[in-house]
């Protein structure tokens, strides 16, 4: 019988070496520090500068004319009539919006998405905050943390980073956390916590401000959060205040306020639980992402759910096991009737539509 | 929305206990039988591709400071360690070039580590005299092995000594090998950067180590 296994693979009984083998925590193993030490003379010290100037990407050049005449000094020289007219309008098309976005930005101000670059400015509370970039390492009280710069707090410090206007993150001891470009996403201001805990205070417009993991990414819908990464990448996100959307790729849980979901890298968002869920709920669920399948676990989390629990419910509907995810649709049916519309047929065969009509009305309880 | 969990067990490793290799499955980072669900690092490194690969070379530029260590310890693993700079260069403006040609954009490390390995095989094969590449295959050594490993017990510096010998054991451990002990990234930074599981690479180090430890107590090391 195998030994229990840990979320990042290790298993119990591992020799310690292992650990710092892993991931460089606890104790150094001597014999891995001695290889390192001989072997860290090769590291790659080179930075993206060596790649200088960088040559047109293909799906660039294949833009280009390639049969165009020899000597035809550009492409505007060669472009038929028709073209030129057609540039011309939309030349005067484009004029006219932006007539029309300068009158409207009078009218409406804040309307429009502010265009600057996002503002961030870091202040160390207690003990020692640095900026990290390309191995060099600075004392960050007071700065402005640019795109690509790591922010380090130390252990027993803590610092705040201001956001624009919109709020502000406290980092805890022990926290690195990344400044992210966003570019042209949705999202204005985007971090990266790389590990340790920060605690996001932010009002603003949902989706403005997003905080990545390695285990997902959180997503502010306007509130106060705080997110946990420990040295696997594994990932707590309690919500204080408003409700956070965790998400990766291919899932998307809701955490409101006094919820909080767990995630893990290459896996994603668990399944949400309320702070003050029942124990053998908050079990049975911990079990269910884990990818236990045994429909008597599924039992004991319907068993142990309060009709509060519709939020835990309602996730569970995206569970695997078809039988698991009918003995949820009976449950949930019997705390808040199907609105009008959303079938047992297709919250079974997973109707995304449906899904969302369903969540809309149970979550004015959320 | 897909459904939850992905499979059983999905958060353990990938390799039982006492197994040998992790499948196939678990190096693509698909334990699951099904599409993993991504990082939140990952992401936003599908994010820098799309904008590099619509000629953003800030972008590009960002990807290259994030995957150059892994795609280093890629090279270090089968070249010698000037070799191994020279190749990053041409590793990196080969991906710039045929970006349009990588189609799922979350694949973007394994991508490029597929990019490496192939560079490091051609500049060995031109570098190889035939006469040594007969040889070579009369020690029944792979194609992609270092074309000629040194000799731990050649009097060489220890450093060099070691990476030899690391350079001899099999691929995947020789290759997380090198990006653990050579460019000091983490067992998770690996995953992240490799699309690897955390269980694979764990694995591999695990025993990775075991074997160049042995390898090296063999050739009178302490």
């Amino acid at each position: 019988m195998s030994r229990p296994v840990h979320d990042d693979g290790r298993r119990d009984g591992a020799e310690r070496g292992d650990d710092y083998l892993w991931d460089r925590e606890g104790e150094p193993d001597a014999e891995v520090a001695r290889l390192e030490g001989e072997l860290a003379r090769h590291r790659w010290k080179g930075s993206a500068e060596s790649l200088g100037e960088l040559p047109p990407a293909e799906v660039q050049s294949a833009e280009t004319s390639a049969d165009a005449p020899a000597g035809t000094p550009s492409h505007a020289a060669s472009w038929p009539p028709t073209a030129l007219v057609r540039v011309a309008g939309l030349l005067t098309a484009a004029a006219m919006l932006f007539a029309v976005a300068v009158w409207w930005q009078q009218d409406h101000g804040a309307a429009f998405p502010s265009t600057a670059r996002p503002d961030y400015r870091l202040v160390a509370l207690e003990g020692g905050a640095f900026i990290e970039k390309s191995d060099a390492r600075a004392p960050a009280d007071g700065t402005r943390p640019q795109a690509g710069e790591r922010l380090v707090v130390e252990a027993g410090a803590r610092a705040r980073l201001t956001v624009g206007d919109i709020g502000s993150v406290e980092l805890e001891g022990g926290t690195t956390l990344r400044i992210e470009d966003a570019g042209p996403s949705e999202a204005e201001y985007l971090l990266f916590l790389e590990r340790g805990t920060v605690r996001a205070s932010i009002f603003a417009a949902p989706r403005v401000f997003q905080v990545g993991t390695p285990a997902g990414i959180a997503v502010d819908l306007g509130c106060i959060y705080e997110t946990t990464v420990d040295a696997s990448g594994d990932t707590v996100l309690h919500v204080v205040s408003g409700q956070v959307s965790f998400e990766t790729a291919q899932r998307k849980v809701t955490v409101p306020s006094g919820a909080r979901a767990r995630a893990w890298p290459g896996i994603g968002p668990g399944t949400p639980v309320w702070d003050d869920a029942p124990d053998a709920l908050v079990a049975a669920i911990e079990k269910l992402d884990a990818g236990d399948r045994d429909l008597d676990t599924v039992d004991a989390a319907l068993a142990a759910a309060r009709d509060d629990d519709s939020l835990t419910l309602w996730h569970l509907l995206a569970y695997a096991d078809l039988a698991a995810r009918d003995k949820v649709f009976d449950r949930l049916v019997a705390i808040a009737p199907a609105p009008n519309g959303v079938t047992r047929i297709g919250i079974l065969a997973g109707d995304a539509a449906m899904m969302e009509r369903w969540k809309d009305a149970l979550g004015w309880s959320w | 929305m897909t459904s939850w969990p992905p499979e059983s067990g999905a958060r353990a490793s990938s390799a039982d206990a006492q197994g040998t290799a992790p499948s196939a499955d678990a190096l693509r980072g698909d334990a699951a039988g099904g599409a993993p669900a991504r990082s939140g690092e990952a992401v936003l490194d599908s994010m820098q591709v799309q904008r590099s690969k619509d000629g953003d070379a800030a972008a590009f530029r960002a990807l290259y400071e994030r995957f150059a260590p892994m795609v280093h310890g890629v090279l270090v693993a089968r070249a010698r360690p000037q070799e191994a700079d020279d190749l990053m260069q041409d590793v990196f403006l080969s991906a710039w070039r045929h970006l349009h040609h990588l189609r799922s954009d979350e694949h973007f490390g394994g991508w490029l580590a597929s990019i490496a390995r192939r560079r490091v095989a051609r500049f060995h094969a031109r570098a190889r005299p035939p006469a040594a590449s007969l040889s070579d295959r009369a020690d029944g050594r792979s194609s992609g092995a270092a074309p000629e490993p040194a000799d731990p017990r050649a009097g060489r510096d220890g450093s060099a000594e070691i990476l030899a010998t690391l350079q001899q054991l099999p691929d995947a451990y020789r290759e997380t090998l090198a990006m653990r002990l050579i460019e000091g990234l983490t067992g998770p930074e690996i995953a992240a950067a490799t699309g690897l599981t955390h269980g694979s690479v764990r694995v591999n180090l695990s025993r990775g180590m075991k074997l160049l430890q042995e390898r090296l107590r063999k050739a009178g090391w302490p």
